[in-house]
């Protein structure tokens, strides 16, 4: 057998829309390839959840169910993969970019004497074989790659492709793995969810993300606050993290997270190439800034030149007129 | 305890990004050359463990060309407060991720670490893969994105790694791997006292073991310069038609 498999990342009952994501254009693919789109689910209780696949076009589901996976890290969820691609003779394999996915993906490569083409932006088939497309040196630069062993692996940054409704029946395969003795050596022992942030950086469709244009830690508050009726995401430069003005996971940049949400708006932000490194494939960016000579308005959609005390007041008002209104 | 650190020699983030002749690979001709951020950081940690107990040995890895930018880059690791340095020479750093980690993990076996750290990822190629390849060919355990320092004890470990939507609590059997993000520590300065000690500290060189490529790099391609829009207006008055704007002609509200 060969064929194309689609990894997919259950949370909190429910599966996780970046994989979903893969989950789609793995879908494609296949459909361009003339080869069969098998979905993986892994887990403890997860059974019933892959019947409902079937929502997303898939026709065919992988489960690996097993109670050891309760409080597991990466390792098994790496070796059931590696098993299922040699038993199945996985062509390609396909997985969300997330921080999980990346993780899990990159050792299932190890096991299969491979790499990941991580945090693919476009897959396009030619001649039958895969170009995918990946930002490299914080999106300054676009690798064009091609696979030279097969399985071929590939994760998906979140948010690129789209996740397409449909109806399939589903048709269900219990896979049982052998993991190895060492498998269940790190395990994680407890999880603190973020409070503070409701909406995942990495995955958010709107941010709003601060400078020191803010002037002092307490003024994020007027961040959070147009963030709020927006359903966006808050994220801030380096300069505010390493003023301890914000947590390092909410650093946009070169080194910190990279970004590509339909909309970035940028406040009190210079724009100095770390920064835009990290936001720049965003899909419509929003510059406010006093400075009109400030870089980030060579690359933003939309600026005002302003002073954010006085214009993140007003935007936040007309953020809650078009949230109430929908 | 031994403390082995990857480190890449990538360019600095303010390198403005140019293609190669080659057409797959950046053109290095100008290029200043920096110990990836995140690699850096699991240096100065490896040292800050070092500070605090005793008999704790650093050593640092690289696999990059025999050239003068290399050796800048592990001298200042050494002058973070890493003992020694091995070079594993190779013409390039543009190989794939599983090329790298094979080579890696060969000299690495010999050094049999306790404690094995890496950058989450590094900053010129974005894979975020070497560490897991590494460890897994090593078969040793892996933490991928320690955020806070461990807590090292007898035969486990524990730590505390960000995730999509908060932080995990993992536990990990010890001798064991990690890879570090950015808030573990901070970067202090260096007294030159300490660069003056590092000139004189060992770097073994020795040569790469290179498999077969399992990715191979096409092309590289700068994006499409993004088009500066327009300024919408000046101060809080502007903010009615900056909504229009992004509502209707944009599409994004
Ligand atoms: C190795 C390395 C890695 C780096 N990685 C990153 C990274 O990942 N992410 C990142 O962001 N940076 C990174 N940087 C830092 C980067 O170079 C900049 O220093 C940083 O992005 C600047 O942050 P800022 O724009 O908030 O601050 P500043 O550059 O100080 O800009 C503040 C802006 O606010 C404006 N302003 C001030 N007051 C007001 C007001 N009242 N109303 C409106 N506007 C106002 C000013 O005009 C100015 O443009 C890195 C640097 C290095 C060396
Ligand atoms: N050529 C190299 N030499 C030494 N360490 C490396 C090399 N390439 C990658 N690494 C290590 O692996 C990490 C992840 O790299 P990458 O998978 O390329 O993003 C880096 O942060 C380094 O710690």
């Amino acid at each position: 057998m060969s064929g194309i498999l689609a990894i997919t990342e259950v949370k909190d009952g429910k599966f996780r829309r970046a994989s979903l994501e893969a989950v789609g254009e793995a879908l494609r693919i296949g459909q361009a390839l003339s080869l069969e789109v098998s979905a993986v689910v892994m887990g403890t209780g997860v059974s019933e959840l892959a019947g409902s696949l079937g929502e997303y076009g898939v026709s065919k589901a992988i489960v690996v169910e097993d109670d050891r996976l309760e409080n597991a890290y990466t390792q098994p969820y790496a070796e059931a993969i590696a098993e299922i691609a040699k038993s199945k003779e996985a062509d390609y394999v396909f997985f969300s970019a997330s921080a999980r996915g990346k993780a899990i993906s990159a050792l299932a490569s190890a096991y299969l004497k491979t790499a990941v083409v991580s945090d693919c932006v476009q897959i396009q088939v030619e001649d039958g074989e895969l170009s995918c497309q990946r930002p490299v040196y914080a999106g300054k630069a676009l690798s064009v790659v091609k696979i030279q062993k097969k399985p071929g692996l590939l994760s998906l940054r979140p948010n690129v492709f789209s996740v397409e409704k449909n109806s399939a029946e589903v048709a269900v395969e219990n896979f049982s793995v052998n993991f190895s003795e060492t498998a269940f050596r790190v395990k994680v022992v407890g999880v603190e969810k973020a409070k503070e942030q409701s909406v995942e950086l990495s995955e958010a469709s709107i941010i709003v993300s601060g400078g020191r244009g803010l002037k002092e830690a307490a003024n994020f508050s007027l961040i959070e606050g147009l963030a709020d009726p927006l359903g966006a995401a808050v994220g801030a430069s380096r300069a505010v993290v390493d003023d301890g003005w914000r947590p390092h996971k909410d650093q946009v940049g070169q080194t910190g997270k990279t970004v590509s949400p339909n909309l970035y708006i940028a406040c009190g932000i210079s724009g100095a190439i770390q920064h835009l490194a990290g936001m720049r494939t965003s899909k419509v960016i929003v510059a406010i800034n006093k400075d009109e000579e400030a870089p980030i308005f060579k690359v933003a959609d939309y600026g005002i030149v302003g002073d954010v005390f006085e214009v993140l007041p007003k935007m936040t008002e007309e953020a809650k007129k078009l949230a109430a209104d929908s | 305890m031994k403390i082995v650190v990857c480190v890449k020699r990538v360019p600095d983030t303010a390198t403005k990004i140019k293609v190669g002749a080659e057409g797959n690979v950046i053109d290095t001709k100008d290029v200043e050359f920096i110990p990836s951020p995140y690699d850096e950081l699991a240096v100065e940690y490896a040292v800050r463990i070092q500070e605090n107990q005793s008999d704790v040995e650093v050593v640092i890895v690289t696999l990059g060309p025999a050239e003068a930018s290399t050796e800048k880059v592990l001298r200042r690791c050494l002058a973070i407060g890493a003992n020694r340095a091995i070079l594993i020479e190779s013409a390039g750093t543009d190989h794939d991720p599983y090329v790298i980690a094979s080579a890696l993990a060969n000299t690495i076996k010999e050094e049999s670490p306790d404690l094995l750290l890496f950058g989450i990822q590094a900053i010129d190629d974005d894979y975020g893969q070497v560490s897991s390849i590494t460890s897994a060919l090593l078969d040793m355990p892996l933490l991928w994105g320690v955020s806070e320092p461990l807590e090292l004890g007898g035969s486990t470990v524990k730590g505390r790694c960000e995730v999509d939507g908060g932080v995990e609590i993992l536990e990990s059997s010890f001798p064991c791997a990690a890879s570090i993000k950015g808030s573990i520590t901070d970067i202090r300065m260096c007294p030159l006292i300490k660069i003056r000690r590092a000139s004189k500290k060992e770097i073994k060189n020795v040569s790469a073991q290179l498999e077969d490529s399992a990715l191979s790099v096409e092309k590289l391609e700068l994006p499409a310069e993004r088009v500066g829009g327009r300024i919408v207006g000046q101060g809080a008055d502007a903010v009615p038609e900056l909504f229009r704007l992004l509502r209707e002609e944009a599409k994004v509200l």
